[in-house]
């Protein structure tokens, strides 16, 4: 059984190799104890080891449910990246695009410049820690966000500046675990149920997340409430390669209780481990940018 | 004296009606007047007991730019020693220390700013009875880690249950911002809305862990055993802590000393209203009475009976008539206060909730002091007897040949 | 039937003294009466007003979607559709106040707290609210681009005239707004959550800042007599499109306030109803001496053949018609007083005053100077004194023929 610890990177083949070892040698042993008792203990004791083996894999599942997390996440978060993207706001009356720039370093730092619409050029963002600062080249002021604005959108999105600072890592926070296997979009997945432990700050009851087999990203997550009513689903879409990575270059976020609304974004660009020092995220920056 | 006395006696129950008519009238002013200004006074009772004793205290202690401000790093200097002082004051009956900072409370939809309190369970019990505002769920009871209290209201409007999950984010006192998540152990409804709107309570002992300061105290309320002791022991206090603002609750609400004044002046209105409709009531019901026994008032002059006299005749029916209506109306109107005093009277079917909004409960228990009482009394028999002065003044009027002659 | 009116209004006036006695209870009891209702009517009136100035405005102008979402994606463009229409019902309305408002970040130096902003026209406004009344320093939105602060803000901020306040939020349709502005005023406003973060900007000033042109987020419609609110509204919103405005009154934005103002209402309607019990006494007693008096009379009516009906009919004809007379009488003496007390209305005194300036209310018992005060009271006095009317009937079947001739 020891054997059948995933390892490394692993394919759907691997896993079913390793069920498949395993009911062999409970077959085996069965055979084993087969020869030495009467039939109605062999059945018996076929049953227990069986049995055995199955929780074995239980197990094992859970404790792959966490290896798909966790590989879930590295492919998630790089050492540093920059990003190109486009946020489109999608809304009953009007639709908005802003173009920004974003260069991140770990789960630390990242500052986004605004480069379009023409009104809003040159808005920064600096995230430090769980801090946010914003520049408005406007009136040439950067203020520190408090507390009470942490829920607010950001920049008229879906997303909330919350969601930019929000960092808890998915298999600390979560206890995570298989719900199924299940073909969406085209791809076959893993449909994972993460649960917030207790002593995370977590406002999500559950999240559902369906995980592709084939590279470990993210295809879908659901965020459920208190309810169990679905507060927000995330869609990603268009898996290319940019930057040396396997990525999806659209994100679509749509919140339930809004008919009609959405944010989606899509990346024009990317590249990841590339140099930055941990000076480049300071505030002077966040004004000389342009 | 006495032969005026058994004429007046006799006068008043020679036509029983109309003697009945002005007693009923003066028993229903009495009685009115004593039971609606009871009504008042017991929502003015209920407003002052309530804020006092179950939301301010009477003594209140904070930082001085805590008051102005309110922010989280304005603590209370020296908390321990204050405490060992109010453990063993003999004025003190009991205190409660809490810490409160700004934050925000979240569930997955729904996002509102609260104050978050954290308090000591017992001491909290102990001086304002806050465990007997839960509606459900228990007393910080039943959930191991981070439990919280929070209001109906703010429940409802953030879709919460006993054990749902909320996140507090808010900012520690080195200015970090900071979330944590705690469960619902309880849920409580006070009568102030506004309170149960902004307010959530947690554990001192939870709240403090995450403000990176233990000794973090930010407000302690005192009740003392002797209200009356009020103004000594603040004084006292403002004494000893000079760096801490000490401030009794009528420096804390002030509003609450002229609420028994205000309502004074409003009764003191409507009761003016109903004696002077009681004073031209009888006004008029004996002056009828007198010109209906012109003849008698004549042939009582006629016989020797002087001006005087007749005045006292008058004055003295009256004052026998309104007498026993005084009495009948002191005694229903007390007996009546008396009776629903017991229970109380819940304006709810009428108002609803709507009193809460204003920090009212709505169960009232009428109550009206002896002085009052008296007072008012006194009153309405002195209107009864001014009353009478004109009747009495016209009576001396009639010439008494002319009386006699009247038809 | 015109006979036996003929032969009451001869026998009022054979007595006048007795008919003026009886009269004058009537009279005094229809003055009690509308003093008091007009007492009632006119504090009611006030608390609708006071309440309703200070928040909603009586009639209010919103985007369909704003009453869900108080966002500014949700404002309504001031269009010419709108401005007819208002002009198409300026008969009964008084003026409209424009506003444009959200939460924005105001930051000075290293604080940064959230505010609440609010583009006004500034001569609308102060015609609801007086709020100039209380400004601490500078001008009211005089000049363009500045900014009035309220005091606590200002306290906070530490800020004075002439310092700069830096203003970051969000626009229409997800713009972003920054901008800075000079502090050219500071308010103190009454309300104390109001007083601690409300920023006002020139509506032109605010609408550029927000990218919002001629865009409100509620348009205020004062109408020219309260109380004609809900029946102006069914009517205007004949000529707006449902799918794209709402048309409230206060009475729906502030459902809790209706339900406050049901148990003021009903404890005036307990006020006059202790009143008429009273008054109804004492017109009780006259009549029932006046009877008396005319005992003899009717022993003698009776006995020279009239029937007990036809003098029932009599009797009753006249205790109504006097009725009558006292309440005409009562309204016409009535009018003029309660004109007076409308302009000079009771005063609260000392600290009671005091704390109700406080409120930003004015310490005054007002009263309404109105019809229906006057109609509904006459008529209630009228119902009491034909009820009383009623008893000359009954004690008519009761005499004893013989024995009153003989009296």
């Amino acid at each position: 059984m020891s054997a059948c610890i995933l390892l490394g990177d692993a394919g759907d083949s691997d896993v079913k190799k390793c069920t498949f070892e395993t009911m062999k040698e409970a077959v085996i042993l069965a055979g084993f104890f087969a020869k030495n008792m009467s039939m109605k203990q062999t059945v018996f004791r076929f049953g227990w080891v069986l049995l055995f083996f199955l929780s074995g894999s239980a197990a094992l599942f859970a404790q792959q449910a966490d290896e798909i997390v966790q590989k879930m996440e590295d492919k998630m978060r790089g050492t540093s990246s920059y990003f190109e993207m486009s946020m489109t706001t999608v809304r009953p009356r009007y639709t908005r695009e802003v173009t920004m720039k974003a260069w991140s370093k770990g789960d630390d730092y990242s500052l986004i410049f605004i480069t379009g619409p023409a009104r809003d050029k040159g808005i920064g963002f600096l995230k430090r820690k769980k801090e946010i600062w914003n520049y408005m080249p406007s009136i040439d002021r950067t203020i520190k966000m408090p507390p009470s604005m942490m829920s607010q959108s950001w920049m008229g999105s879906d997303f909330s500046n919350d969601d930019l600072v929000r960092e808890s890592s998915m298999v600390k926070d979560y206890t995570n675990r298989i719900l199924r296997e299940e073909v969406l979009n085209g791809y076959n997945c893993w449909v994972l149920e993460m649960t917030p432990k207790p002593e995370s700050s977590v406002v999500y009851s559950k999240i559902i997340v369906w995980v592709i087999r084939e590279n470990y990203l993210q295809l879908k997550v659901d965020h459920y409430d208190e309810d169990e009513a679905i507060v927000s689903t995330i869609t990603f879409s268009d898996f290319k390669v940019m930057g040396g990575r396997e990525i999806p270059l659209s994100m679509e976020m749509v919140p339930m209780n809004k008919e009609n609304n959405k944010t989606i974004i899509t990346y024009q660009n990317a590249m990841f481990d590339i140099e930055i020092k941990d000076e480049f995220f300071s505030v002077q920056n966040l004004k000389g940018m342009k | 004296m006495a032969l005026l006395i058994k004429i007046a006696w006799r006068n008043i129950w020679r036509n029983p009606s109309r003697s009945l008519t002005i007693i009923l009238a003066v028993v229903v002013g009495l009685f009115a007047g004593i039971y609606a200004s009871s009504i008042s006074f017991g929502f003015v009772d209920q407003r002052f007991e309530n804020s006092i004793e179950r939301f301010i205290s009477h003594i209140q202690l904070h930082n001085p730019d805590f008051v102005h401000d309110g922010e989280g790093f304005q603590l209370v200097a020296n908390p321990g020693e204050k405490i060992n002082w109010l453990d063993t004051s003999s004025a003190v009956k009991t205190f409660s220390v809490r810490t409160r900072v700004n934050g925000i409370v979240a569930t997955a939809g729904v996002t509102n700013g609260a104050i978050i309190v954290g308090i000591d369970p017992a001491q909290e019990k102990a001086t304002t009875r806050f465990d007997e505002w839960l509606k459900e769920g228990s007393y910080f009871e039943g959930v191991k880690r981070n439990p919280i209290l929070i209001g109906s209201e703010l429940a409802e409007k953030m879709h919460v249950g006993i054990n749902s999950r909320i996140v507090l984010t808010f900012m520690d006192l080195e200015g970090n911002i900071t979330s944590a998540s705690f469960k619902v152990a309880g849920i409580f409804k006070t009568i102030d809305k506004p309170f149960d709107e902004s307010n959530v309570f947690v554990l001192r002992s939870d709240l403090v862990k995450y403000l990176a300061v233990p000794e973090a105290v930010h407000e302690i309320a005192v009740l003392l055993k002797d209200p009356a002791q009020v103004k000594a022991v603040g004084d006292a206090m403002k004494l000893r802590w000079p760096e801490t603002s000490a401030r009794t609750w009528y420096e804390i609400s002030p509003e609450l000393q002229y609420l028994q004044e205000m309502t004074g002046q409003m009764l003191l209105v409507f009761i003016f209203i109903i004696l002077l409709g009681l004073g031209f009531g009888i006004l008029n019901t004996m002056l009828m009475s007198v010109f209906e026994r012109t003849r008698e008032i004549g042939m009582l002059m006629a016989i020797g009976m002087n001006k005087r006299r007749v005045f006292g005749l008058v004055l003295l029916e009256t004052i026998f008539l309104s007498f026993t209506g005084a009495i009948g109306g002191m005694v229903t109107g007390v007996t009546l206060v008396k009776l629903s005093a017991n229970k109380g009277i819940d304006f709810a079917s009428v108002a609803g909730d709507s009193l809460a909004d204003y920090g009212y409960g709505s169960l009232v228990y009428p109550s009206v002091s002896t002085g009052f009482v008296l007072g008012i009394t006194a009153m309405v028999f002195v209107i009864a007897v001014l009353a009478a002065i004109y009747p009495a003044l016209k009576a001396l009027g009639l010439v008494p040949a002319e009386a006699v002659r009247k038809e | 039937m015109s006979l036996f009116i003929k032969m009451a209004w001869r026998n009022i006036w054979r007595s006048r003294r007795r008919t003026l006695i009886t009269a004058s209870s009537v009279f005094f009891a229809v003055i009690l009466a509308t003093v008091s209702d007009s007492m009632t009517k006119g504090t009611h009136q006030l608390m609708i007003s006071n309440m309703v100035k200070y928040s909603t405005g009586y009639i209010q102008l919103q985007d369909k979607l704003y009453d869900e979402e108080p966002s500014m994606d949700n404002t309504l463009l001031y269009s010419n559709d709108i401005r007819q229409l208002i002009g198409g019902h300026s008969d009964d309305i008084s003026y409209t106040v424009p506003r444009i408002q959200t939460f924005m970040l105001a930051s000075v130096g290293n604080t940064t707290r959230p505010v609440l902003i609010q583009g006004i026209d500034p001569a609308s406004e102060v015609r609801l609210n007086a709020i100039d009344e209380d400004l601490v320093k500078g001008s009211f939105l005089e000049g363009d681009g500045g900014v009035l602060i309220s005091e606590g803000l200002a306290d906070r901020l530490k800020l004075d005239l002439g310092d700069t306040l830096v203003l970051i939020g969000q626009g229409f349709q997800g713009a972003s707004a920054a901008g800075l502005f000079p502090v050219t005023g500071i308010v103190h406003l009454h309300l104390p959550q109001l007083n601690d973060r409300m920023v006002y900007l020139k509506l032109s000033d605010a609408q550029l800042l927000f990218n919002a042109e001629d865009r409100l987020t509620s348009l205020i419609i004062t109408p020219k007599n309260q109380g004609t609110e809900v029946e102006l509204v069914q009517r205007m919103k004949a000529g707006l499109d449902p799918e794209r405005f709402n048309l409230f009154t206060w009475r729906e934005m502030m459902p809790s306030l209706l339900q406050g103002l049901e148990m003021d209402r009903i404890s005036g309607k307990m006020m006059i109803w202790l009143l008429y019990l009273v008054v109804g006494f004492g017109i009780l007693g006259t009549v029932l001496t006046m009877l008396l008096e005319r005992r003899k009379e009717f022993g003698i009516l009776l006995s020279l053949g009239m029937k007990r009906k036809q003098l029932a009919i009599v009797a009753f004809t006249e205790s109504l018609l006097i009725s009558f007379l006292g309440v005409v009488a009562g309204i016409a003496g009535g009018i003029p007083l309660i004109l007076y007390l409308s302009h000079h209305p009771f005063r609260y005194t000392g600290d009671v005053a005091k704390m109700i300036e406080s409120y930003g209310m004015e310490p005054v018992m007002p009263f309404l100077m109105d019809f229906s005060v006057f109609a509904s009271q006459a008529l209630a006095v009228l119902v009491i004194g034909g009820l009383i009317a009623l008893y000359p009937v009954f004690k008519v079947y009761r005499i004893n023929i013989l024995q009153a001739a003989r009296s």
